[in-house]
């Protein structure tokens, strides 16, 4: 046991007191002991890949004992490992001002602190995180879910952007995007509650429609079992009882039913037929004045219905507006790709005749082309190491421009990746593709060659 | 189902780099040793 008091260095008396605190000194020693017992479970956590649970528990380490270093500097570097950069130097910073000497925390922040490049690259996903959660506000999802992107490819451990464009796919209806992208979260963070909940939510909702078809087909061959007949046993004593039954209960009908009766029961069915005449009449009345009615509701449902697509319409036409400015900006920022993507997510049917269909026009024709050329260059140059990203390089600039003096060889190029992927069925789409909408293209024949090998 | 405008209430802005200084300096690093001193204290203060 040491002689002096942890917490403020002065000396302990024979009881291992502190006079000057006024506790005892064992008091602090399993204070330390549970914060290092939190600490344990939290490096198991960490090794475990539940982060979520490693923080929770890291937290409360810090929380009973704020020099427990290692604790501190674990729960940093599991906050780095989420993304939240920020969150991972405040716990180093504060680490390295605790214990200043051999301590990691230093070593993590110097990492950080000499790769300029990476904390560039960690700093602008954040500030576009930060615009996608505006965008995602201001229910424009296209412009987030591009924001998203960028900031995922910045920080590829982003968990709060995975999360966010989950739930901007969720909203948009794309369950398989959404799963895909909820799945990498699982992967970085095994029991993240949000990504759990949104995985459960969207699969149930799934797995629920084909399970009511099953009920319902279940419920269909049960009522059918219900219905099957059944057979009651019989007995002498039954059969008789029946028949006197019938007999009693004529002889009480033949005897009520006298021809009196019968002639006030013939006055009563006049009464009733003329009741019957009169409500008929009135029932007419009121079918009419329902039909009237019914003509009305439908009238004023069609003129809201007007004002709905009239109002979905002018916000169309806003959302687009704001992207169109968002391409723009994307483009002062020399983020051509980001402003391209803008550009194509625009209906154009919906600018056309407004004051920004210029301006969307003029973008489009200086952003797109630059954009275009520079993806097949860059497919180009990955022709013979990476066959995905080339591919996706054809992809971008097929989409964006078809006409170009390139367009036809990244067509061929992309069919040759394809091939090298023993994709066949989209090698031979992009080789037929070149020889009927490029015939005059020098790689036709090439293409021809290269359909005659997948044959 | 998931409802997405409840869901975005609870995403809030991340702290930027540049927000890392004040972010340490507004940390709270109050302990269990610190909240018992305090209490110690108020004992003492309350005889």
């Amino acid at each position: 046991m040491s002689n002096l008091c942890p917490k403020c260095g002065q000396g302990l008396n024979n009881d291992g007191f502190c006079e000057h605190c006024k506790i005892f000194f064992q008091v602090y020693e399993k204070i330390k002991m549970v914060s290092k017992a939190f600490y344990n479970q939290g490096l198991q956590l960490s090794n475990v890949r539940d982060l979520s649970g490693a923080i929770n528990t890291l937290q409360k380490s810090i929380r009973y004992d704020k020099n427990n270093i290692e604790a501190r500097n674990l729960l940093g570097l599991v906050y780095f490992e989420i993304g939240e950069t920020v969150l991972a130097l405040q716990q180093w910073v504060i680490s390295k001002h605790l214990d200043p000497t051999d301590n990691a925390a230093e070593r993590y922040l110097k990492d950080i602190q000499e790769n300029q490049a990476h904390l560039e690259k960690l700093s602008s996903a954040i500030k576009r995180y930060n615009q996608a959660l505006v965008h995602t506000q201001q229910s424009n999802e296209d412009l987030a879910a591009i924001q998203l992107k960028k900031a995922i490819s910045l920080n590829p451990k982003f968990i709060k952007a995975y999360l966010l464009l989950s739930l901007c796919y969720i909203n948009e209806q794309q369950i398989q995007k959404a799963q895909s992208t909820l799945q990498k979260v699982l992967l970085i963070d095994k029991n993240n509650y949000i990504a759990r909940k949104y995985y459960d939510s969207i699969t149930d909702e799934t797995v629920k429609e084909t399970s009511e078809e099953q009920e319902r087909k279940h419920q269909e061959d049960v009522s059918f079992a219900r219905r099957v007949p059944v057979f009651v046993s019989s007995s002498w004593h039954q059969v008789i009882l029946v028949a006197v039954g019938a007999v009693v209960g004529l002889g009480l009908a033949i005897f009520l039913i006298s021809p009196s009766q019968l002639k006030a029961l013939k006055s009563k069915n006049i009464s009733l037929e003329e009741q019957i005449t009169n409500s008929a009449a009135l029932l007419k009345e009121n079918a009419a004045a329902l039909e009237n009615e019914t003509a009305k509701v439908q009238e004023l449902t069609q003129a809201n219905n007007k004002l709905e697509t009239d109002l979905i319409a002018s916000q169309d036409i806003q959302g687009d507006t704001s992207k169109i400015l968002a391409a723009l900006q994307f483009k002062d920022n020399n983020d051509l790709v980001s402003s391209a993507e803008a550009l194509y997510s625009i209906d154009v049917t919906r600018v056309e005749g407004t004051p920004f269909y210029e301006l969307y026009e003029s973008l489009k024709n200086e952003v797109y082309e630059k954009v275009a050329v520079n993806a097949y260059n860059k497919g180009y140059s990955l022709n013979n190491s990476n066959y995905e990203q080339a591919i996706e390089q054809y992809n971008l600039s097929l989409k964006l421009v078809q006409d170009a003096y390139y367009s036809d060889k990244a067509l061929y190029y992309r069919g040759v990746a394809y091939t090298k992927l023993a994709q066949v069925e989209e090698a031979k789409r992009d080789f037929n593709s070149l020889i009927v909408n490029y015939p005059n293209s020098i790689r036709v024949k090439d293409a021809t060659w290269q359909l005659s090998q997948l044959q | 189902m998931i409802n997405f405008e409840e869901e975005i209430k609870k995403f809030k802005p991340c702290l930027e780099i540049e927000d890392a200084e004040q972010a340490i300096y507004d940390y709270n690093s109050k302990d269990m040793t610190d909240i018992l001193s305090e209490m110690v204290k108020e004992i003492k203060n309350d005889k």
